[in-house]
């Protein structure tokens, strides 16, 4: 594992850029942006979405780069993180957008871990938006910790 | 909207934007939509996968997912009615081809949408429990393809004509049925099932049902087997090759059915090549096939084993019921046993050695044995032939082997004390004929006979051995004390055998008159044996004695070796030239039977005849006359007249013989019937007469009015009473 981590955003055998854009900041408008040097049979093998979007004959196939325009970099930062380390090191109040992610490109491991961490952290500024995510993305246990919360 | 409420929360982890806007949902459906009909037309590769993926995500936790899965069905359904037409467009031959492409085209797509709409399949499909894409296009392509009504006739008998063809001898293309039966499969087992290996069955029953008919009209009850073993072997082919598994045993079955199972009589009863053929002409290869393919089907060995059963009793009926073949025991049991061998190996090549043909084959051998009166006479007359022959120096391992063999047919005998009876007194007269027997061989013969029945079957068969040994000792001792007080006026040499009563087959105990030399020599021995072992009784047995004796014909001097009968006989005309039958009786008191067989052979076998017979013929009478014979010549010096082997009775015998079996049966079955009211006290008359049957089924099967009769004869010894409220029951009195 630790020559995977030197792996990490090293560009000498990457076969890939991933670049992650943030949503626009309310305020500025502006988008934050970052470009991480990737493998992508480290991808493949740890997520699903990537697995298939590498053998999917569209155009990333033919393309060195895939951008993801609802992830912000720091986001990606921790699920790279995770992917070549298989760690997840990262404060309680960036669990949420992680799992989020971590859903949507269907990483049952880190979703797993995040769900967990978001679980210990239920209380009055976060169960509104954990709630929110909860039942859009159907995870019922983190929905019905919350309505527990919501209703003691 | 939560968003922004958030203090400290550095990533926004989601944004609805959106989710204002009334249109989105068509808009995005519209994206995917093109999207699709791309990926239909196989142009994917300029489309972004993660642009459709985010498309398809978003529309999903945005809760539009019923959109977008209807949008999909929508999509593909129009899209499969156009492919159907193209499909039903196809000319001819090339319908197949269109179809196998047409398909593989969808799966394709259908493989790329399933991988953008993945989310949706994780989490609307999930929740929803809705058909998952893979399997959404499986069904469309079943109801909107292959269940059109211008695709589903055509593509089933174009099919089966392709399969029909191949099975007339036509080369085929495998690899398209194959692809098109495996299409089915994977639209599910009962797609296959219904909308092809049903049909595929009924014609192949269709045809061969006409097939079986054809083959039996032009085939040999062989050459039919032959095919239809092929047949089977190609239909396993097929399915290996473009079916289903699941379909082997399925088309097995109707094979096995049309062309073994209906046809199996006419098949084995076939003229002059069924089953009966097979078994006569030894056709192992052939019969062999018909095991394997009865077999597999219901009552098929059942067939094959009646069969078998029936011919073998019959043949072995005839066998025994040939006048022909019965009149020499020696070869009598060669047939027995050379039919025996023809069927082992017939069973062991054709027949795998099948357990329950073994027991056919003893069932029917048991069978038809019994049905000969003479069979236990014959087997024991055909052991005493080959112990001599083992006398003989013939092979002992080979004398041994057939020995074996023959143990085989006793084991059939149901009557095994008639055999004993007859054993006995064969051995009795290789014993006493005063030659040596070949101890080796006849001990060999015991020890199977105490394996196959047990030690008391043997054991008086045993003390008469030992009673040869015995005399042998006392012999020596005799002669000795002889010697010793040898005056060295004996001319006559005496060799007695003691034999104990009850050991050895009854004999008729009458005496004949004994020439004066020879009485000496009995009453000098009967006073050594008595001295030292009183208490017995001595009586001469000379029916079963023989002699040698010098005798001169004119110039010529002779040993001859006769019976002492005929040795009396002989003796008479020292003094005399010419005798009656009437004189003879009555100087020896020989029993007339005995006395008859006695001259016959002095007088009536050429080149042994001692004796001239008035008037010549080739019978005794009691008004003949006898006459020494001074011109008898022989090239050899030594003439062995009369011979005691043993014969085959005559029909008086062979009823005396039965009659003193039954007389000896009696006690057993009286011991039987005490043995078994002992302990059970109280018994019904069926029950005892089963199991007495039963305890004596090893040596004899006893008649069940005999066993009856010893029932009463037990109550009125006071044995047993009958139960005085139930006249059927029986008590033992103790």
């Amino acid at each position: 594992l630790t020559h995977q981590t030197a792996l990490l955003n090293d560009p000498k055998y990457a076969d890939m850029l991933l670049i992650a854009e943030g949503p626009p900041n309310p305020s500025t408008g502006a988008v934050e942006r970052r470009t991480f040097y990737c493998h992508k049979v480290i991808l493949a093998s740890r997520s699903t979405y990537f697995d298939m979007l590498f053998g999917s004959g569209m155009r990333e196939m033919q393309e060195r780069e895939v951008t993801l325009t609802d992830c912000h970099p720091d986001i990606m930062e921790a699920l790279l993180q995770f992917c070549y380390t298989g760690e997840c090191r990262r404060p309680k109040r960036d669990m949420l957008g992680l799992l989020v992610m971590a859903d949507r490109l269907d990483m049952p491991c880190l979703t797993a871990i995040c769900e967990k961490a978001v679980l210990d952290n239920i209380n009055k500024d976060t169960f509104g938006s954990y709630l929110d995510v909860a039942s859009s993305h159907r995870l019922e246990r983190l929905e019905a910790k919350c309505i527990d919360y919501l209703l003691a | 909207m939560a968003s922004g409420k958030k203090k400290g929360f550095k990533i926004e982890p989601f944004k609805h934007p959106l989710k204002m806007d009334p249109t989105y949902g068509d808009k995005t459906w519209k994206v995917l939509e093109d999207a699709i009909h791309e990926i239909n037309n196989h142009n994917a590769s300029g489309l972004s996968f993660e642009e459709l993926y985010r498309n398809a995500y978003n529309m999903v936790i945005n809760k539009f997912g019923d959109r977008l899965y209807n949008g999909l069905v929508q999509t593909q359904t129009e899209h499969l009615r156009v492919v159907a037409a193209k499909i039903e467009a196809a000319q001819g031959e090339t319908f197949l081809r269109e179809l196998k492409l047409r398909w593989d085209h969808h799966n394709k797509s259908m493989q790329m949408i399933r991988d953008i709409l993945m989310y949706m399949d994780r989490i609307y499909v999930k929740h929803q429990n809705r058909a998952p894409v893979a399997q959404l296009g499986l069904d469309l392509w079943r109801d909107h393809v292959v269940r059109q009504k211008g695709i589903r006739d055509r593509m089933l008998s174009m099919l089966l004509e392709l399969i029909h063809r191949e099975r007339t001898g036509d080369i085929v293309d495998r690899a398209l049925l194959r692809s098109i039966t495996m299409m089915l499969m994977d639209l599910g087992a009962n797609v296959y099932s219904e909308d092809f290996e049903q049909h595929f069955l009924a014609r192949a029953a269709e045809f061969y049902q006409i097939e079986a008919q054809e083959f039996l009209g032009s085939c040999s009850c062989p050459q039919y087997m032959e095919r239809a073993e092929r047949r089977l072997h190609e239909e396993v082919e097929r399915v290996d090759n473009y079916l289903d598994p699941s379909s082997e045993p399925k088309i097995t079955r109707v094979v096995e059915n049309e062309l073994i199972q209906k046809q199996m009589r006419a098949l084995a009863e076939m003229e002059s090549s069924g089953m009966v053929a097979l078994l006569e002409g030894d056709k192992y290869e052939d019969l062999h096939r018909m095991y394997m393919l009865f077999k597999r089907v219901d009552k098929g060995l059942d067939l094959m084993r009646s069969m078998l059963s029936e011919h073998l009793k019959s043949s072995g009926k005839a066998l025994i019921t040939d006048p022909e073949r019965t009149k020499d025991p020696v070869e009598f049991v060669h047939r027995l046993l050379s039919e025996k061998d023809k069927y082992d190996r017939i069973n062991g090549s054709a027949f795998s050695n099948d357990k329950s043909f073994q027991n056919v084959l003893n069932t029917a051998f048991e069978h038809f044995i019994n049905l000969s009166a003479r069979a236990p006479e014959y087997i024991s007359l055909f052991m005493d032939d080959q112990l001599r022959k083992a006398l003989k120096g013939g092979n002992e391992d080979e004398v041994d082997a057939m020995l074996d063999r023959v143990m085989m047919l006793f084991r059939y005998l149901q009557e095994k004390d008639v055999f004993e009876k007859y054993y006995k007194q064969h051995l009795a007269k290789r014993l006493l004929s005063g030659r040596a027997v070949s101890d080796e061989a006849e001990r060999s013969v015991l020890v199977k006979l105490k394996t196959e029945c047990g030690y008391q079957f043997t054991s008086k068969l045993e003390s008469m051995f030992t009673d040869i040994k015995t005399s042998r000792d006392t012999m020596q001792e005799y002669k000795a004390r002889r010697q010793a007080s040898a005056n060295g006026e004996d001319d006559v040499e005496l060799a007695v055998q003691v034999l104990t009563t009850g050991s050895w087959p009854t004999q008729s105990s009458a005496k004949c008159n004994l020439p004066r030399e020879l009485e000496r020599g009995c009453e000098d021995f009967k006073a050594f044996y008595l001295a030292s072992h009183s208490g017995r009784k001595l009586s001469w047995q000379t029916n079963m004695g023989n002699t040698d004796m010098r005798a001169t014909f004119g110039e010529k001097r002779h040993e001859l070796n006769v019976s002492t009968y005929q040795m009396v006989i002989l003796l008479l005309f020292n003094e005399a030239d010419r005798l009656s039958y009437a004189d003879i009786l009555h100087a020896t008191s020989i029993p007339p039977v005995d006395l008859k067989r006695s001259l016959q052979s002095l007088a009536c076998v050429k080149g042994r005849n001692v004796l001239k017979k008035e008037p010549m013929s080739k019978d005794i009478n009691e008004s003949d006359s006898f006459l020494y014979n001074s011109s008898f010549h022989s090239k050899f010096y030594k003439v062995k007249i009369g011979t005691v082997s043993a014969q085959k009775e005559t029909e008086p015998e062979k009823q005396e013989t039965r009659q003193k079996v039954e007389e000896d049966r009696k006690p057993q079955i009286e011991a039987a019937v005490v043995r078994i009211m002992k302990a059970r006290r109280v018994l019904d008359h069926n029950s005892i007469v089963a199991e007495v049957t039963r305890q004596l089924s090893a040596r004899f099967v006893p008649n069940p009015t005999v066993i009856k009769k010893r029932i009463e004869s037990l109550i009125e010894r006071e044995f047993l009473e009958r139960d005085a409220s139930d006249r059927r029951l029986y008590r033992y009195l103790a």
